[in-house]
């Protein structure tokens, strides 16, 4: 049939350049962790075969920063699932003026990272920084919230937290509007407590949508690359240097092209698996056909 | 429940919603607020909140060099991208969503897979490829890059928005002997305005932001906002915060526009598409 032959003529130019721009690069990228090749350096790739992923299994500092990465995500996207839940159901009732307040909340999800961030180190610094202005007039001391440690973790959270917590309050709000208001007035004639409406009204129709929002957001902040890269570059130490960043500066500042390649084969893995799983969780739309 | 007492309680629900709101836009607003300020009133101690607002940040940013270029790099870049993306990615959106086309499931997860990557594992091979190309700091090659950057986004948005179409409409025409190119033009694209803009402004602001790829694959000829608002806090004397200041109120302000349009369809952008209200 006609139409048949024409569906060829509509996907194909979206297929090469999916393949020249995306799978291409990925294959060479799998096909480079094989080889001891660095871009500086040039010459010839030599293949080692398993060797970089073998080296990158024994590097105790990679192991170190799966922690970091992981401290991170589970910070930012616990947190963030906390606080948008309670938005969620704050901003379900009933306020004025809220169709003027929402979208000042959502600005932070579409503002670049790299701006948030810059900005950011303005409102953290010691010297002259909002934050800082108030605890010194409050409570008499000052801290250095990118240089310390132990606060740099937290404070590069707080900003990926401000970021997209609203991310969730907007998904607890979609789930809340699919409850059936009936259910509700059902639960206020049987007179159920607070805690049952939530737990058997409540909960099923949002835990879905929660979910993937949870899914999304890891997948997500497994991927934080700008907001670390512009506030503290990994440091101090290595106390914020997640994967992106150490995939980052093996591959463009260290020039290890084979080994960065191994690790970005094993942050491809992890994403693959990530996105099977949200593809899994997603509720079938009706209209599919 | 009393009524005043009910009345007090909406009233306190009513006080807590706008500190909440207040928070979350209050940097947005320092950084607003910080680009009109009087050099010395930016590190003034304690901090200024009342100010008469000055361009003069704006004035010395132009003077400072490396203002337009950026800005214009990054307009045009983001709206020819996404042109192209959607030129190329319509087609096949109509296509996987009215026909039957083979590993469809699969073309979705394949590009799908591509925006949950880490960009910091696909900017290695790109870096080469470029290379290899001659294409590192070239406006085509940072063009086709944002491209390939969009096409997975706008493919799950139109061929969610094209599921949810009536079919009868384009069965019948097809019925008729029309062919699907003409469907696709004259009953698919009608229908579909509204949508469109919303794949547009979500894609232009993705790429708007973006960064790493920037950063790796540009030079200053073809450098973007975010890359030289990166770059361009460094100066002799430390961070420059009046550029920073001025050049990221302008580079945030396209957004917080945009913010007022999206709004109804957030949730569906944020997810690709996935969760559609």
């Amino acid at each position: 049939m006609f139409s048949q032959r024409i569906k060829w003529w509509f996907i194909t130019p979206m297929l090469v350049f999916l393949f020249l721009w995306n799978v291409l690069p990925l294959l060479w990228v799998v096909g480079l962790s094989f080889y001891n090749y660095s871009v500086l350096k040039g010459g010839t790739p030599r293949f080692v075969g398993f060797l970089n992923y073998l080296l990158l299994h024994m590097d105790p500092y990679m192991w170190e920063r799966f922690r970091t990465t992981f401290l991170f995500v589970l910070l930012a996207v616990a947190l963030e699932l906390v606080i948008g839940f309670v938005l969620g159901f704050f901003f379900n009732q009933k306020i004025k003026g809220k169709k003027y307040m929402l979208p000042l909340i959502f600005v932070p999800m579409i503002v670049a990272p790299v701006a948030a961030g810059v900005f950011f180190r303005f409102i953290y610094d010691p010297h002259w920084g909002i934050i800082n202005y108030f605890l010194n007039t409050l409570f008499g001391f000052r801290l250095e919230f990118l240089e310390d440690a132990a606060l740099a973790m937290p404070a590069v959270v707080a900003v990926d937290v401000w970021m997209w917590s609203p991310f969730m309050m907007l998904m607890c709000l979609a789930g809340l509007q699919a409850v059936p208001k009936h259910l509700y007035e059902a639960a206020e004639i049987d007179r159920l407590s607070w805690w049952t409406q939530f737990r058997y009204i409540v909960l099923p129709h949002i835990k879905p949508v929660l979910v993937l929002a949870v899914l999304l957001r890891t997948i997500d902040a497994f991927k934080i690359f700008d907001i670390i890269f512009v506030m503290t570059g990994g440091g101090p130490g290595s106390a914020t240097e997640v994967l992106p960043m150490t995939l980052y500066r093996n591959a463009f500042l260290f020039w290890r092209t084979g080994s960065a390649s191994a690790l970005a084969v094993v942050l491809l893995l992890i994403a693959v698996a990530f996105t099977s799983l949200y593809l899994l969780l997603i509720p079938r739309p009706r209209t599919e056909g | 429940m009393s009524a005043t007492k009910q009345a007090k309680k909406s009233r306190l629900r009513q006080i807590i919603a706008v500190v909440i709101t207040f928070g979350y836009f209050s940097p947005i607003l320092w950084l607003i607020m910080t680009a009109f300020k009087k050099r010395i009133d930016i590190f003034a101690i304690p901090p200024k909140f009342f100010f008469v607002p000055t361009l003069d940040n704006f004035r010395y940013s132009v003077g400072r060099g490396m203002f337009w270029g950026p800005l214009i790099n990054s307009l045009v870049m983001s709206v020819l991208a996404v042109c192209l993306a959607i030129v190329i990615t319509i087609f096949a959106a109509y296509a996987i969503s009215r026909f039957r086309v083979p590993a469809s499931k699969f073309i979705m997860f394949l590009v799908l897979s591509l925006r949950m990557m880490p960009p910091a594992v696909v900017v290695i091979p790109m870096f080469l490829m470029y290379r290899l190309l001659g294409m590192v700091n070239t406006h085509v090659g940072m063009v086709l890059l944002y491209t390939m950057f969009s096409i997975p986004f706008t493919l799950w948005m139109l061929k969610g928005f094209i599921d949810e179409l009536p079919r009868q409409f384009d069965d019948a025409a097809l019925a008729d002997g029309a062919n699907p190119l003409q469907v696709l033009k004259d009953i698919i694209l009608p229908q579909l305005g509204p949508a469109l803009a919303t794949v547009i402004i979500f894609n232009m602001i993705f790429v708007w932001n973006e960064f790493l790829f920037s950063y790796i694959l540009t030079g200053p000829e073809t450098r973007t906002m975010p890359v030289q608002i990166a770059m361009g806090i460094y100066t002799d004397k430390g961070v420059d915060w009046e550029y920073v200041s001025a050049l990221s109120t302008i580079y945030v302000l396209p957004v917080l526009a945009a913010i007022y349009v999206l709004q109804n369809n957030l949730l569906r952008g944020m997810t690709f598409g996935t969760i559609r209200r």
